[in-house]
């Protein structure tokens, strides 16, 4: 068909004339559905995929959090050494008392440790004294001259000075970079050694003064 | 009420039966070659069929507001991402194609004037004069005013009027002196 620029000139017949041969290919419907089938699929899948993504993370934790595994659980945590039981609030956790950042992890067995965020709370037995290294009047460490002696419950214990690590005669349990404040409750068999990384002096004698109970 | 699946299949596939072929004249209009426009028409079906529980009130208007987002979409598109040129090296198949392409251009005045308009002259003469959608139905797809709808319809027209008859004393300036 010709088409002239005249007043006349009606685009929608010309349009029509000049495009009647494009045409949709065949089966174009059944090409769409097919694609959004497809895509459809891909969606389920993505979705699914980040469904069992999530369980695997979830469940785990879950079954943790309710099997008294290391993860952080609701009710309080106790550390139990010998006769004493230290009870601390919920936000702590029990920790491998060899490879917690307040521990040395040279220890021997009689170690506990706890920790909560920014805290880590050590704890162990020292022996009793050795008869060739006779204490005079009791049985356990040597009170260093500046340590601060207080009274915590119906305990008495000494705050060592900082960076005091002479608990006992092997090698350090307490790591001294990060430990700021270490109690020692004075016992009749041997002493009750409570190090403590991010907690201030009275919030450790506080929390021990609170959590400590002996059998 | 969501229809069963095949039920809303059937609807849908008579839709594109009756629908699909204005679809892609429009499209081809709207955009530069018939692979674009083929690829638009497919994508536009997609969308429509995705959404159909809600497009089966008004399917071919619908599909008209779809196709127009879509070729705005590919129009950004090539703006950000000029073609690479060198990216074609078989010289041979290269000039068989841009023959045929030409061959199809002389073929489509029309169209090819129609393209060289102004992006929102070209939407409002597609969906008045192609799409057949009324002034009001073109306003709310484009997302102008009705006046504007007006306006750039009648300047369309004018330069179109205008592009044509360039277009055809040329032609005639080619019969009498060909090259």
């Amino acid at each position: 068909m010709s088409i002239h620029a005249d007043d006349e000139f009606n685009l929608r017949l010309a349009i029509d004339s000049e495009l009647d041969d494009v045409t949709p290919r065949d089966g174009l419907a059944d090409l769409v559905i097919a694609r959004y089938r497809k895509s459809r699929r891909r969606r389920f899948a993505s979705v699914f995929g980040l469904f069992v993504v999530f369980a695997g993370i979830g469940v785990p934790i879950g079954l943790a959090a309710t099997s008294g595994g290391s993860a952080a659980r609701p009710g309080p945590v106790a550390l139990r050494l010998g006769s004493y039981t230290l009870t601390l609030p919920d936000r702590y956790h029990l920790s491998d008392a060899r490879t917690a950042p307040c521990a040395t992890g040279a220890g021997a067995a009689q170690e506990t440790a706890a920790v909560a965020s920014g805290v880590c709370v050590l704890m162990f037995l020292t022996p009793a004294a050795s008869p060739r290294q006779p204490s005079p009047g009791r049985a356990g460490l040597d009170v260093p001259r500046d340590a601060k002696r207080v009274t915590v419950g119906h305990y008495r214990a000494w705050l060592a000075p900082p960076g005091y690590a002479s608990f006992g005669d092997g090698p350090s349990l307490v790591n001294t970079a990060l430990v700021n404040t270490t109690l020692v409750i004075e016992g009749d068999g041997g002493d009750l050694v409570i190090g403590a990384s991010g907690l201030s002096r009275p919030a450790l004698v506080s929390l021990v003064a609170s959590g400590l109970s002996a059998a | 009420m969501r229809g069963a699946p095949a039920g809303r299949e059937a609807e849908f596939t008579e839709f594109v039966g009756s629908a699909s072929a204005r679809l892609l004249r429009a499209a081809l209009v709207l955009l530069d070659s018939r692979e674009e426009a083929e690829d638009a028409l497919q994508l536009t079906l997609l969308r429509t069929f995705r959404r159909w529980d809600h497009a089966r009130q008004a399917p071919e208007a619908y599909s008209r507001t779809v196709l127009v987002n879509v070729c705005r979409e590919r129009w950004r598109y090539r703006a950000r991402h000029p073609e690479v040129p060198g990216a074609f090296t078989d010289t041979g198949s290269l000039a068989m194609v841009a023959s045929f392409a030409e061959a199809v251009d002389r073929r489509h005045v029309l169209v090819r004037v129609l393209r060289r308009l102004p992006a929102v002259q070209r939407e409002v003469l597609v969906f008045r004069y192609m799409l057949d959608a009324t002034v009001a139905d073109t306003a709310a797809a484009l997302g102008i005013p009705e006046g504007t709808v007006k306006s750039a319809a009648s300047r369309g027209l004018d330069q179109l009027r205008m592009l044509l008859s360039a277009e055809y004393e040329d032609k005639r300036v080619r019969r009498v002196h060909p090259r």
